[in-house]
């Protein structure tokens, strides 16, 4: 099989390959090494490159797999960390040069569920700097370009995770999602990107932003493949205080295709924000589609929506304040300024503030809660628009200018804010040739259906199968 | 919680300094009462208006699991 048609083939397909013994872990990786060898001066996609080590996991792997130790279905199968997910005796940067020579002496329960699994880690992954910001940006190890047009960002904070799976560089990659990042640079990537519930992935051994909105996460190419990360990662862990104890199904069993009768709800006030008349146009199209897949579409009223930016604002800013603040006195001029500015800023609000903003959280949360009493998942649009420049700081968004980041996370942070899992999935491209993505979220701890409903989208339409002109 | 203006400057030096900032950096702590300003006041005084009445806090840490 040619290299480039390897490097783009699934999890799920690889381990068909994998297991029928057609395709061997050692050429899967090599493919894959290649690849990231010749993309990386357009992409930036790592900041630490795993060469030797990913070849020697692969021979360990395809050495297993003849002598009848097949581990299961993510065996053999390319891996990226973006580099804040602890991998022993692997520098974790968390995007910063202050953390150049940080090795972690242990992994992160990702990562070493990861290894149970079989996987072939290739790999840490670019990200914004210390995971606070949508774009992509890192002047430390520079920035990240998207695929489509590498002149336009990839999204952040998991823009190399976002870059490399969209590219072919890895079969899998991981993100974090505290405000967004890894359903912004999914959309703007063309992947399907989970953010699960929040307790059902271990935050166990990455590096915190906010302690009570960070999600662990896949990025992927198709909806497949997160599910298949899901079976290998889910299940409660004693060293995440957060990790819920919950019985953990096999979620590739939802894939069914089937969406008749599901109740979809399409939140109002999704289109009372700014949004990009194409991107609307777009995102009104697929939900047409799985209405005509049987699923019932109903508009739903969700006036809490317009309190997540402040509400999560206030916590986001005050933990990650908490958790950095030794950092910015210590390192402060080290910091890159719009990072440093936004980990400062928390240092400003109180006390009282962060607890009224956890008050208005629970309020914000029953009544999303309430919501699902209506309908069984909400679907709209993941983003107002799509990829835009690097650097720049405002964002024409239909008629309206506003900053790059309210545009960009104004769709997702409802959902780190309640927990509630969230995926997009692939759903259309702009004249200009960039992908489109539409958001589905569901109730706690019932990723099963959010899986379901996207799969049978993806496989009902191409959008997944483009690929970017590299 | 908050007057009309979030916080006078004076008074957000003073917990900049409390905080273990550098206040000497003038400008760089204009950018930060800016940001500040700009982008965190405003969403503390949307909390305010807010009736939390009756409502607890969310915490992440559940005692039942330990």
């Amino acid at each position: 099989m040619d290299a480039t048609e390897l490097c783009y083939l699934s999890a799920g397909q690889l381990s068909r390959l994998i297991v029928s013994k057609e395709i061997s872990p050692v050429e899967v990786v090599e493919a894959h090494l290649a690849r990231i060898e010749a993309l990386e001066p357009t992409l930036n996609s790592f900041i630490t490159l795993l060469p030797d080590q990913a070849m020697a996991a692969a021979r360990q792997a395809e050495q297993e797999i003849q002598a009848g130790r097949y581990r299961g279905p993510l065996h053999g199968v390319p891996l990226g960390l973006k580099d804040l997910y602890y991998a022993r005796g692997v520098r974790n940067t968390s995007g910063s040069r202050i953390f150049d020579d940080f090795v972690p002496e242990h992994d992160c329960t990702v990562a070493a569920r990861f290894k149970e699994a079989g996987t072939i880690l290739l790999g840490k992954l670019n990200l914004h700097q210390f995971a606070f910001g949508p774009t992509g940006e890192n002047p430390d190890y520079g920035h990240m370009h998207n695929p489509w047009d590498p002149e336009l960002i990839s999204g952040g904070s998991s823009g190399g995770s976002g870059s490399a799976a969209a590219a072919g560089q890895c079969t899998l990659t991981m993100g974090t999602d505290t405000g967004g990042s890894i359903r912004i640079p999914s959309a703007l990537c063309n992947l399907a990107g989970l953010k699960p519930t929040y307790g059902r992935l271990s935050r166990y051994g990455i590096t915190a932003l906010s302690w009570s909105l960070d999600h662990p996460g896949p990025m992927t190419r198709t909806v497949e493949d997160c599910a298949l990360v899901m079976n290998a990662l889910s299940g409660y862990d004693p060293n995440d205080p957060a990790s819920a104890n919950v019985p953990v199904p096999d979620f590739t069993s939802a894939l069914t295709g089937d969406v008749r009768g599901l109740r979809v709800g399409v939140p109002k006030e999704y289109f009372e924000v700014p949004v990009d008349p194409q991107v609307e146009q777009t995102v009104r199209r697929a939900i047409d589609v799985l209405g005509e897949m049987g699923a019932t579409i109903t508009e739903v009223s969700w006036p809490a929506y317009h309190q997540a930016a402040p509400v999560s604002t206030a916590i986001l800013m005050a933990e990650a304040a908490a958790y950095h603040s030794k950092l910015v006195r210590t390192h402060g001029s080290q910091i890159y300024p719009p990072v440093r500015t936004r980990i400062e800023s928390g240092l400003f609000i109180t006390a009282a503030e962060y607890l009224q903003a956890q008050r208005a959280r629970t309020l914000f949360t029953r009544q999303s809660r309430d919501l699902f009493n209506e309908v069984d998942i909400l679907v709209g649009p993941m983003e107002p628009i799509t990829a835009h420049k690097i650097g720049a700081l405002e964002v024409q968004v239909g008629e309206t200018v506003m900053g790059s980041t309210p545009a960009l996370t104004q769709y997702t942070r409802p959902f780190n804010l309640n927990g509630f899992p969230a995926i997009t999935v692939p759903c259309g491209f702009s004249d200009n040739g960039l992908p489109i993505g539409l958001q589905l979220a569901g109730r706690p701890f019932d990723e099963e259906t959010v899986l379901r409903a996207a799969h049978a989208y993806e496989q009902s339409t191409e959008w997944h199968n483009r690929r970017p002109p590299l | 919680m908050h007057d009309e203006h979030p916080m006078s400057k004076e008074a957000f030096l003073g917990m900049a300094e409390a905080s273990g900032l550098d206040v000497e950096d003038e400008s760089h702590m204009d950018e930060l009462y800016a940001y500040y300003t700009q982008n965190v006041a405003p969403g503390l005084k949307a909390l305010d208006e807010l009736d939390l009445t009756d409502v607890e806090p969310a915490m992440i840490y559940n005692l039942s699991k330990e």
